[in-house]
């Protein structure tokens, strides 16, 4: 009995040599919810000219590709919703950033050469592990709180629909239906209000969105921003060399806000893509 | 009764797969730390998450030195350019090798360096060997110094035991770490490209 248990542990121990010879190691990232993943997959020079691609790798080893650098530029940007690559050759690393992780986007992902052979090469490999947000429990900051910025991630991990992330069919930036005219922001509002007795979380008024604002103002910037109203950030409109926000692309519009809870860098220079409420 | 006996067992096995995983045995070389060469305080904050997997061998381009003593102004040199000429926190590399086959500590196993750039200064340990390396080789004891530095990181776990070596020259564009050392880096038995 004690010898069975013994040879158990010399094979487990075998066994875990071998794994750490063979294949890629793993890096490991830990992130609470709404953070933004910032990751940097190196590469030497034997790949400089070729097009990598970010892929999910799903249990059982199929690989979802979620973005993939393009042909054309060197230092080139994907688009791909909340996936985003910029390849600097110069310095052998391609940027991935993903922004406003969720739990769901716990796993296992993977920088590959693209076009990807149905052997591909792999660069790096990285276990993301997102967890749930402070809003239940009131956590230890790790930066004593000098003002409020710190203390809360934006969007807030609440259970509003807004965290959720978009259906991956969405090709570009506009969503049918959508057009931010005024006929379609009262609908919007009138959704908004009949739908306040069901929803689960009372919004911070500081954070409402101010609708009769929103017919005037659809190419400033002068709003505050609502998480209750499903906005999530999206990409584009990024400030110019000057600084100075750019228009936002299609129906994106850029936020501000009033209230110093939420991180002011993030809210001001980030476009919103609005979408219906769904309690 | 057998708790005792399987703790002894288990801790034998772990020592032996210990064994097995190390490359040889021999203890960590000396290193000549910082403040015997001198060191400027470094003002480097940025860690290493450690175990790294990839080394990056460099040379400085600079004037060699094959003595204790010219090697240990030769590393204040080179830290000297790097801090008050290049405005780096610290000299750039992790360690830095001398033709007088002794290892310099620079920024060390813990702190991230800056010799190669963007995503590979965080995911690597730098070294460089102190002088130009395009017409000449290192001489064999400061090659034999790396060596037993790197296996000094394995045992500290600090380098991942099955670490890559990569040349300077395979992350950025450059000749360093100089033609000669980077044909011989590339017959060591870690150097991936």
């Amino acid at each position: 009995m004690r010898k069975a248990k013994l040879w158990g542990l010399l094979g487990m121990l075998f066994v875990s040599e071998l794994q750490a010879a063979a294949g890629q190691a793993e890096e490991k990232k830990i992130l609470t919810e709404g953070e933004t993943l910032n990751y940097h997959c190196v590469y030497t020079r034997k790949h400089s000219q070729s097009q990598k691609a970010w892929q999910r790798v799903m249990d059982g080893g199929k690989a979802e590709t979620l973005a993939f650098t393009e042909k054309t530029s060197k230092n080139s940007q994907e688009l791909g919703g909340r996936y985003f690559l910029e390849d600097n050759t110069t310095q052998g690393a391609v940027h991935v950033r993903m922004t406003n992780v969720q739990m769901s986007d716990s796993g296992l992902y993977r920088c590959v050469i693209y076009p990807i052979l149905s052997n591909p090469e792999v660069l790096e490999s990285l276990r993301l592990v997102v967890t749930k947000g402070p809003s239940d429990s009131p956590s230890p900051d790790k930066n004593p709180p000098r003002d409020k910025a710190q203390t809360t991630t934006f969007p807030p991990a609440t259970k509003a629909p807004v965290t959720q992330p978009p259906p991956k069919s969405t090709a570009g930036v506009s969503r049918p239906g959508l057009e931010v005219n005024p006929t379609h922001v009262t609908d919007v509002t009138r959704q908004r209000e009949a739908r306040v007795p069901t929803r689960r979380k009372e919004p911070d008024p500081s954070l409402s969105l101010q609708h009769h604002t929103i017919a005037s103002r659809l190419n400033a910037s002068q709003w505050v921003a609502s998480q209750a109203s499903g906005l999530e950030p999206a990409a584009g409109g990024e400030p110019a060399a000057g600084g100075e926000p750019g228009p936002c692309p299609g129906t994106l519009v850029r936020m501000r806000t009033r209230n110093k809870a939420l991180n002011p860098a993030e809210a001001r220079g980030t476009c919103w893509r609005i979408f219906p409420w769904k309690p | 009764m057998s708790s005792p006996c399987a703790l002894l067992a288990w801790t034998f096995l772990t020592l032996l797969g210990l064994g097995v995983a190390q490359e040889d045995l021999t203890p960590c070389s000396p290193i000549v730390p910082r403040r015997e060469w001198r060191a400027l305080p470094s003002t480097c904050k940025q860690r290493l998450d450690l175990p790294v997997r990839c080394v990056v061998v460099s040379h400085t381009a600079g004037s060699p030195c094959d003595t204790p003593a010219s090697c240990m102004r030769q590393v204040q040199n080179v830290q000297h350019y790097h801090v008050r000429t290049r405005g780096w926190c610290d000299v750039t590399y992790n360690f830095l090798i001398g033709e007088d086959g002794l290892v310099y500590e620079g920024r060390g196993w813990d702190i991230q360096g800056a010799h190669a750039g963007g995503g590979w200064n965080s995911k690597s340990i730098g070294i460089s060997f102190m002088g130009n390396y395009m017409d000449r080789a290192p001489p064999q004891r400061a090659l034999r110094a790396a060596q037993s530095l790197l296996a000094c990181g394995v045992a500290r776990g600090a380098l991942s035991p099955n670490y890559e070596v990569k040349g300077h020259r395979d992350v950025q564009q450059t000749l360093s770490p100089g033609d000669q050392l980077y044909e011989i880096i590339q017959t060591w038995p870690h150097y991936r490209y």
